[in-house]
């Protein structure tokens, strides 16, 4: 058990986890694709996202994923461990906009003699627009 | 449009179908730190040793959703798209564009340096929605990441969405 980290008699129904913000920008965006092998042009190349329909290059979905992992983990620190997460996909971001993703424990559990917090998240965009909802994530402790 | 199913028997006979994306060399430390640093995630578990040592891992782990990301046993060869020929799971022309529709990821284990991670791609479902600019395809995609002992990681429940071509191309 480390001090480092939270403790499952001090969650409570309600609770709000502190909110991560990030600005997405196209070197993040780059440094993503290269960082997971992945170099789909539609997050990087103007051009060709146009001829694709979309205004500009947009962010991978999967990284806004690792963000809501990133707030998790950096609230609940070492003494939890992150179990399941599951999130839909609102709208497409792309460079320039600055995102928070946010969430509140919505249910906590013993089962099994395990300790359970399932939480309620989502990413609001720069205008407080839902980009990602509805999500959560199961968290034992 | 016609009411005729977009999900042709071509469409239909790749539900259930599985392909395998063996691991080629071990998960290093740096691979780990490069996408926390992609991320913009700064925990000192995901590259600094000593730090990871002290904690309830004994080592370094990768971010949670690091595997579920790992492109790099797909093959080399990358189409006009930018995106691998080798990807699974694709709709044939005329389909085109791919919107994410959402993920569902389980956590079974930490991912470590050393290990070799195979990953199964099945594709679990294909059905059909109409949408606000036409009909939409969705495709669920069930991948299983293991190590090299066999054992689970992680599940990654992903879903895609297909919108309709427009006659005039262009998508959505």
């Amino acid at each position: 058990m480390s001090e480092h980290g939270l403790f499952f008699k001090n969650i409570n129904v309600g609770d709000e986890i502190p909110p991560l913000t990030k600005d997405i920008t196209q070197v993040r965006m780059v440094m993503y694709s290269a960082a997971t092998w992945d170099f789909a042009r539609v997050h990087y190349d103007k051009d060709f996202a146009q001829s694709r329909g979309r205004p500009a290059p947009f962010a991978d979905g999967q990284m806004l994923g690792a963000f809501l992992a990133e707030m998790i983990i950096n609230w609940i620190g070492d003494n939890g461990t992150l179990k399941k997460m599951d999130f839909r996909f609102r709208k497409m971001l792309f460079p320039g906009d600055r995102i928070t993703c946010k969430g509140s424990v919505t249910e906590k559990r013993t089962e099994n003699e395990q300790k359970l917090v399932t939480c309620d998240l989502w990413i609001e965009d720069q205008n407080g627009e839902k980009v990602l909802a509805p999500a959560s994530a199961l968290i034992s402790f | 449009m016609s009411e005729e199913s977009l999900i042709t028997p071509e469409i239909e006979a790749m539900v259930g179908k599985e392909k395998v994306y063996q691991g080629w060399e071990e998960i290093g430390r740096g691979i780990i730190r490069r996408f926390a640093l992609g991320v913009g995630d700064t925990n000192r578990l995901y590259w600094d040793e000593e730090y990871a040592k002290k904690s309830r891992y004994q080592g370094i782990i990768s971010p949670p959703t690091m595997i579920f990301e790992l492109n790099h046993n797909i093959g080399a060869e990358i189409g006009e798209d930018g995106i691998s020929i080798d990807a699974w799971g694709r709709l044939p022309p005329p389909f085109e564009n791919v919107i994410r529709g959402g993920n569902e990821y389980e956590f079974y284990q930490p991912v470590r340096p050393g290990d070799v991670v195979t990953t199964t791609n099945k594709i679990a479902q294909i059905y059909e929605r109409p949408g606000k600019a036409g009909p939409m395809v969705f495709v669920v995609n069930e991948l299983t990441y293991y190590n090299q002992r066999g054992e689970k990681l992680g599940l990654n429940r992903e879903t895609v969405i297909y919108p309709y071509p427009k006659r005039n191309g262009g998508g959505s």
